[in-house]
């Protein structure tokens, strides 16, 4: 079964003259344990679609359904429920509140719904253990580096166990040696704890650990790239992906 | 320069609807400082009329009281002439300490006052008709009228020794006056002349230009004739003391005023500064140096300070003009127009001016030490406490502690008390960043072993999140904690102590009052009886007293083994009918007592040391030289004495009292009304009563009419202390209001990713109002209780005998602090709850 289905998705921003396709008939599947990089030019659609996605922002027309629910008409009430118990976040400015420490922070969500306390604990401790964040759980985020920061944002995104995990530009504030190791515990989380994974990229290299690649350019799907199951080595997807970019650029 | 103040103005436009409650804040407490200065003046001027219509205006009374002494006409001159003096009016008593030899003690008492427009001032010469007496013309009491059945016109015949008797005929009635009862008033020259008392002058009226020379010229006085007797009019300083009694009040509330809008000035900037960081370190990187950025900051601040200065201004005068009328109405005095104290304003004003000035510099100071690398590198947002601080505090709180403990159980100094008070206050202050962090370690704590929910736990750590600011904002209201709970307590017990005094000076409803003293003749006993037929009257006398010597008191009075006691005949059987007496077997009437037989009260016996049977030995002086020994027995000992006064007194039987000392008479009657429902009319009944000749030389005390003077007098202070109250809790609204906004408006980005992470808009809103809720309840209930110690460490510097519990205030106070800081935080927090998430994380 799908983790996500996106059908016939528009969203019109403007009126008259003015106006502005942002998404245009967006179709799209998404199975359990898949990793999509959305990637595209600057205005193409792509961080919109995550927001559709999401329920944080509304669409014009078609359907959103997560997990086989379909959320249009969804009261804000029910949107922050779903993104509660569903969806987890990563941004790419890390968005940690500064005033609690690691673990705090990464329980945070969880706290809104999880009665039992030690065993909230005792997983975010395991998950940031597994991000090697162990001996940092009570330091405040501002005593970390920015890789550092963002492997705590990993870890919140995943404390609720969702379903769908979506990432806005995730290594964007991060050098490429941080980047890499970065989207490499992404890519572990994916295989070895069968999250689903949606990430918007403009970076190739990012893109390159995804099963599959999606391009999108003036609201519309203009291109997929399927790399399950490729031989290819990591380079020459990179050198592909950047060449899809190139193209849509023209 | 024309840049950077074009900046600072652009600078307080972006920042409209934060600069714009600044000025209303801090205008509201200008126009305050401007209302109450006006208030207090037209106050003080309405009083003043008031003091002058009642006593007459002038201000001190200087010669003799004695008519064997005059002052001298160059004494005359030379007052006339001290600095300050207005106009004088001579007077004169041509038998004072005369009458033996004169015989003129029959006669009642003659004084000369001359026809001017001072002399009309002094309340012995107030016409009700008629006119002011000329030569051979008297001017009468009611009393006197009433006794020898004289109107105007009436020819009455006046010795005037030692040139013999005089027809004098009634020129008027003077106003009914309990002094006056038995005084003629004849005009000065004609009564110099016909007593042979040519250029005497017993005494001098002076009316002062300026009140506040009075001391001056009082000193003067002393100088130029030490014999002077000088009366400084005392009583109606006290009158005027009501309402200059007011004065520290307002300076409290000035001084108030002064310091929350430093306070808010200083938080509000900071928080314009911290926003501005960025902007500020780009500046820094560009070149302008650490003066600039100031300076900068410094305009700013100066401009919305000057600002709110004008605002204020126009508002405080504009108010008093639309609310005199109500103000002085709920004060009962009449309305003499509105009072602009220039002086006191400009120099209040001033003060503010210098305030904002110093105010300004702390935020721009601050502003200018941030290094611009670290600052654009951005802000940091948790701040803690140091552990020097942490120890400091601690080792405060501890050594006051002591210090309290040491002066409570051991030294019992009342210095030292009003050390411990100033203490506490000032640990109330030094601790609330450590309350703070206490309360976060607290919940933190207690989330480790319970679940706390995520808000509070929040919450409590944004408590620290910009501590000095949020320290500065609970200060105001921690100061408005303070002032409420020392005023109300302070004034509480102000009002139990007088109404006790009160109580015990007028234990019952009505108390009839001899004209004289204690030991002169009083009133006929048929008064005593007349009241005791009313119904709704429950009555007890007391005879005339004599003074004794006790040579044989049990306990010593201070450093005293005797004490002069006052013996007076009451209603024994009144007290021996309701079984109230400890007494010797087979008393059971009140003539069952001997003819030295006393009783009192339990009071006086605990404070004396006499007890049932014991003998005291008593010292009569009929003058100086002489000793009179009589013995007392204590037969009884009064165990219910709520409807006496007891103080040094003891009591006998009126049958003893005219066997022992020939004492007819009364000196006082107190009265209860028992009847509710007849209390207009038994009131009206008495009242006639005492317009019998024969009661004539009394004066009639209303206790209710006295305790609603004080009510009057109370209601003043505590309107003010509301003022000062409602003024501060105004004040830590609007910077709790602009605090919540600025602090919104950084963290919007946080509160966005709340909400994608889950967090409802409730649950936002609740989070939100909590931390509200925290920054004025947490050092609130801390501010209730260290307040209430320092009252009571206050009130015993007072010698206060009341310590007021007052929980209903307290409670009040705890369960208002949160709801305050939740109040001011309402709108900004609807406000951030309604933002567009996806605005927000961008």
């Amino acid at each position: 079964m799908s983790v996500l289905s996106v059908r016939g998705l528009s969203k019109i921003y403007g009126q008259g003259q003015s106006q502005v396709k942002a998404l245009n008939h967006i179709e799209l599947e998404i199975e359990k344990g898949e990793f999509v990089a959305i990637m595209g030019t600057s205005g193409s659609g792509k961080s919109t679609l995550l927001n559709m996605i999401s329920g944080l922002d509304t669409y014009d027309q078609g359907e959103v359904l997560i997990s086989g629910e379909n959320i249009k008409g969804y009261s804000d009430y029910e949107l922050t429920r779903l993104r509660r118990e569903k969806i987890g976040f990563i941004f790419q400015l890390f968005n940690l509140i500064p005033v609690l420490s690691v673990i705090e922070n990464v329980t945070l969500p969880a706290m809104l719904t999880v009665e039992n306390k030690k065993e909230l604990e005792k997983k975010a401790t395991d998950l940031l253990n597994l991000v090697g964040l162990g001996s940092y759980i009570q330091s405040k985020p501002n005593l970390l580096s920015g890789g550092q920061q963002q492997r705590v944002a990993i870890v919140r995104a995943l404390i609720n166990d969702p379903e769908l995990i979506l990432a806005d530009e995730p290594t964007g504030s991060l050098d490429s040696k941080t980047s890499k190791a970065m989207m490499s515990i992404l890519r572990n989380f994916c295989d070895e704890l069968g999250h689903t994974l949606i990430v918007v990229t403009h970076d190739a290299n990012v893109a390159a650990y995804a099963n599959r690649v999606i391009f999108m350019h003036d609201g519309i799907i203009c291109d997929t790239l399927n790399l399950k199951n490729s031989n290819l080595m990591d380079h020459e997807v990179v050198r592909i992906i950047a060449s899809k970019i190139e193209e849509l650029s023209l | 320069m024309r840049l950077l103040i074009k900046a600072a103005i652009n600078s307080i436009f972006n920042h409209k609807a934060r600069n714009a409650f600044l000025v209303l804040g801090i205008s509201l407490g200008v126009a305050l400082l401007v209302i109450v200065q006006i208030l207090l003046a037209s106050l003080q001027e309405s009083n003043e009329q008031t003091i002058k219509d009642l006593h007459g205006d002038f201000d001190i009374v200087v010669g003799y009281q004695d008519s064997h002494k005059s002052l001298t006409k160059s004494e005359i001159d030379t007052i006339e002439r001290i600095e300050g003096v207005e106009k004088i009016s001579p007077f004169l008593y041509p038998y004072l300490n005369k009458e033996d030899k004169y015989d003129m003690w029959s006669e009642p008492t003659y004084i000369g006052f001359n026809n001017d427009e001072l002399a009309y001032e002094y309340p012995f010469v107030s016409i009700k008709s008629g006119h002011f007496p000329k030569a051979e013309e008297a001017l009468i009491s009611p009393t006197y009228a009433k006794l020898n059945n004289l109107q105007i016109g009436s020819v009455i015949e006046m010795n005037f020794p030692p040139q013999g008797k005089r027809e004098v005929t009634v020129s008027g009635i003077s106003e009914e006056h309990e002094a006056l009862t038995n005084m003629v008033i004849l005009d000065f020259h004609w009564l110099q002349e016909v007593t042979l008392n040519d250029g005497i002058t017993t005494a001098l009226i002076i009316k002062l230009d300026d009140i506040k020379k009075k001391s001056d010229v009082v000193q003067e006085l002393r100088e130029l004739n030490q014999d002077f007797f000088i009366d400084n009019r005392l009583e109606i300083d006290n009158e005027r003391n009501n309402i200059g009694g007011l004065g520290p009040f307002v300076k409290g509330l000035n001084i108030a005023i002064y310091l929350v809008s430093a306070l808010i000035l200083i938080s509000t900037m900071r928080m314009s500064v911290q926003e501005k960081q960025k902007e500020l370190a780009t500046l820094r990187l560009l070149g302008f140096g650490k003066k600039h950025i100031m300076f900068l900051v410094l305009i700013e601040t100066m401009i919305v300070g000057l600002v709110s200065l004008a605002v204020g201004i126009i508002i405080g005068i504009l108010i008093p003009h639309l609310t005199l009328d109500v103000f002085l109405r709920l004060m009962d005095l009449p309305n003499t127009g509105i009072i602009l104290p220039y002086q006191d304003i400009l120099f209040s004003l001033g003060i503010f001016t210098v305030v904002i000035f110093l105010s300004s510099l702390i935020p721009s100071y601050i502003a200018s030490l941030s290094p611009p690398l670290v600052v654009y590198r951005g802000v940091k947002n948790t701040q803690g406490i140091t552990k020097r601080y942490f120890i400091f505090s601690l080792l405060y709180a501890v050594f006051i502690t002591i210090l309290f403990a040491l002066n409570q159980w051991h030294w019992q100094s009342k210095f030292m008390y009003v050390i411990n008070a100033v203490s506490f206050i000032a640990l109330i202050f030094i601790t609330i960043p450590l309350m703070f962090v206490l309360f976060e370690k607290g919940v933190s704590l207690l989330d480790r072993k319970l679940k706390v929910r995520a808000e509070a736990l929040l919450a409590t750590k944004n408590l620290l999140r910009q501590l000095s600011r949020n320290v500065q904002i609970s200060t105001i209201f921690t100061l408005g904690v303070v002032i409420s709970i020392i005023g109300m307590m302070v004034l509480t017990s102000v009002k139990a102590n007088t109404i006790e005094t009160i109580m015990d000076t007028y234990p019952n409803d009505l108390k009839l009052v001899s004209v004289g003293s204690e030991i002169e003749k009083g009133f006929p006993f048929s008064f005593y009886d007349l009241v005791s037929e009313n119904p709704n009257i429950e009555a007890h006398f007391y005879t005339n007293e004599m003074l004794f010597e006790s040579i044989n008191l049990p306990l010593k009075q201070g450093t005293q083994n005797e004490v002069i006691l006052a013996i007076s005949g009451t209603d024994l059987q009144y007290s021996l009918d309701r079984n109230e007496v400890k007494k010797k077997d087979g008393i059971n009437l009140e003539e069952e007592l001997n003819p030295n037989g006393v009783m009192i009260t339990e009071n006086t016996s605990k404070k004396l040391g006499y007890h049932l049977g014991d003998v005291i030995e008593a010292n009569f002086f009929e003058n100086t030289d002489g000793v009179n020994k009589k013995e007392f027995i204590v037969e009884g000992i009064i165990t219910n004495s709520k409807h006496m006064s007891d103080d040094y007194k003891i009591f006998t039987t009126k049958k003893n009292m005219e066997d022992m000392f020939q004492i007819h008479t009364l000196h006082s009657v107190e009265m209860n009304i028992v009847s509710d429902v007849a209390q207009q009319e038994t009131m009206e009944d008495v009242q006639s009563l005492i317009q019998q000749p024969q009661f004539a030389n009394t004066i009639l005390y209303n206790r209710a009419e006295e305790l609603n003077d004080l009510e009057e007098q109370l209601l003043q202070r505590f309107f003010i202390l509301f003022l000062a109250v409602g003024l501060i809790i105004m004040f830590t609204i609007i910077g709790l209001m602009n605090s919540t906004a600025s602090n919104i408006k950084e963290r919007i980005q946080e509160l966005s990713m709340l909400r994608v992470l889950g967090y409802t808009k409730k649950r936002l809103f609740s989070l939100l109002l909590l931390e509200g809720a925290l920054l004025t309840g947490t050092v609130g209930i801390f501010a209730v209780g260290l307040s209430t110690i320092s009252s009571y460490c206050l009130l015993e510097s007072l010698n206060a005998t009341t310590f007021p519990s007052m929980p209903l205030l307290l409670g009040s106070i705890i369960v208002l602090s949160p709801l305050i800081g939740m109040g001011a935080v309402l709108f900004p927090t609807l406000w951030a709850t309604r933002q567009d998430v996806m605005k927000g994380l961008r």
